[in-house]
């Protein structure tokens, strides 16, 4: 495992962490949740940006305390509200950069920079927010790291600036052995890119799901009050109350399918999941 | 570490208009303003070259850009590191081009005697410049640039208005009267103790900003 977090736990007031997770090697596994679930402190957790009260944090293998310099080149990393000084511009960083990356490739880094039609002389604080999210995710792949650590990388951003964060994502995950964890609020950008997800909430992971089985094998039932009575309820995760009757979420909807043909199914998607496993009503 | 120092310079060279203002202000009000002009432009060089190490903490906490600098291989005490050593440096040449401004402009507008009188006082301007820096350092790492700026400028005004109103209210200090003696009767007398403070304040307050920046959040 390239990250494992076990029972990690850091309190704010109004606010408690308690997170178990993993982000296993040639992976790309999304870390999604509603705003003020806990992401970006999970984030910052990994980062080492803040100290959890109590838990244990492993980083390529090693507790968090043993990480190296080495260890840390092979990290490439965006955070949502922060980046390298506004005042500096693309010249000034590939400087900087090439000093602090043993494997940076100023060369590539610059003709990423100019296909994406960044300004090399312009200081970052007259960047649009889409220049400034490409510039980001471009910093942390340009030094060959091994796993990418992006929260939130798409945020704010059209459809067009999204999908070609995306592509670059994709592109880098072709030699097979890199991994990312991401954070994000748009579900389509992760349905077509992530291996698995986990959703946080208030705090706590609530769900862990290889993405291919949410998308394949989850499944929204609209029924009936009566319908709802006369069900085999064993597959079903969560119910919500509805005009019509529940709206009910199942990991088996084959189940469903062959054994109430009759009942509306809808499609499982990322957002209607989040939606109904922090909304919905267990059963 | 060498990363971070190349990040300080590229700010540096951002704000290359700032110094050249500062130098050419320098140069004109020396050797065509008054006397009493051209006897504090050392002084006067190495603050203004100073502040702009405050500066350096505005422009990495801007955006909350000091969390992503936190995340990079160098490390949160290599950071402090950089900070100190760049801003040593940095003060430093303040200070050298100042000394060598009144060097020049004693040799061109007085004598080399009026200069050789005015010597002792040179380095002095540098190492009170350190001795506040290592003052303040460790609360700007602690409580962020603005307010750790704030919190530095108090304690001096504070300071400086205590001494100016125990001087007005004619009390002597028997400490600063014995120091003003030894100034008098050798001037360069007064430098090994000031550089051994310095030398202190600042390895002193370099550990503190490292224990300082090893327990902060981000």
């Amino acid at each position: 495992m390239l990250i494992r977090l076990e029972h990690v736990e850091k309190q704010y007031s109004g606010f408690h962490l308690d997170c178990s997770m993993e982000v296993p090697e040639g992976c790309v596994t999304a870390l999604i949740g509603p705003n003020g679930a806990g992401k970006s402190t999970t984030f910052k957790v990994i980062l080492g940006l803040v100290f959890p009260d109590s838990g244990r944090i492993e980083l390529f293998g090693k507790p968090i305390e043993q990480i190296t310099e080495e260890d840390r080149e092979q990290l490439g990393i965006v955070l949502s509200d922060s980046c390298f000084s506004r005042y500096l511009n693309i010249e000034d960083l590939v400087s900087v950069l090439s000093h602090m990356y043993r494997h940076f490739d100023g060369k590539d880094f610059l003709e990423r920079c100019q296909h994406f039609g960044l300004p090399m002389g312009k200081p970052l604080k007259d960047f649009s927010s889409g220049m400034i999210a490409k510039l980001k995710v471009l910093i942390a792949m340009s030094h060959e790291s091994k796993l990418l650590i992006l929260d939130e990388p798409t945020a704010g951003l059209d459809v067009l600036a999204r999908e070609e964060i995306l592509d670059m994502l994709r592109e880098y995950m072709i030699p097979g052995d890199r991994s990312i964890l991401i954070s994000s609020h748009i579900s389509s950008d992760l349905e077509g890119l992530c291996d698995d997800v986990w959703l946080i909430d208030s705090g706590k992971i609530v769900m862990h799901e290889e993405t291919d089985a949410l998308l394949g094998e989850y499944g929204l039932l609209k029924v009936t009050e009566e319908q709802y009575e006369a069900l085999d309820k064993s597959h079903i995760l969560r119910k919500k109350k509805e005009s019509f009757g529940y709206s009910l979420l199942t990991d088996q909807k084959q189940f469903y399918q062959e054994n109430a043909p009759e009942l509306a199914m809808e499609k499982g998607s990322i957002d209607e999941t989040i939606t109904m496993m922090i909304r919905g009503e267990k059963i | 570490m060498t990363g971070l120092l190349i990040k300080d310079w590229m700010l540096l060279k951002r704000q290359g208009r700032y110094f050249m203002i500062v130098l050419a202000l320098a140069c004109i009000l020396s050797f065509m303003g008054s006397e009493s002009f051209s006897s504090f432009v050392t002084s006067y060089l190495t603050f203004m070259i100073s502040m702009f190490n405050f500066s350096l903490f505005s422009y990495d906490e801007f955006d909350n850009g000091m969390a992503f600098l936190m995340t990079l291989p160098s490390g949160r005490s290599d950071y402090v590191k950089a900070r100190y050593t760049f801003s040593i440096l940095l003060t430093s040449c303040g200070w050298l081009v100042g000394t060598l401004l009144r060097m020049g402009l004693y040799l061109v507008r007085f004598s080399v005697a009026e200069y050789i009188e005015i010597l002792p006082s040179e380095p002095m301007y540098l190492l009170i410049c350190l001795i506040y820096m290592g003052l303040a350092f460790p609360a700007l790492i602690k409580y962020g640039a603005e307010k750790g700026r704030n919190i530095a400028f108090t304690v001096l005004a504070i300071f400086a208005i205590g001494i100016f109103m125990i001087a007005k209210a004619g009390f002597e200090i028997p400490f600063l009267k014995w120091i003003d003696r030894l100034a008098e009767t050798n001037p360069f007398i007064l430098l090994p103790p000031l550089a051994a403070v310095s030398v202190l304040i600042m390895t002193v307050s370099y550990a503190l900003s490292v224990r300082i920046i090893a327990k902060k959040e981000f």
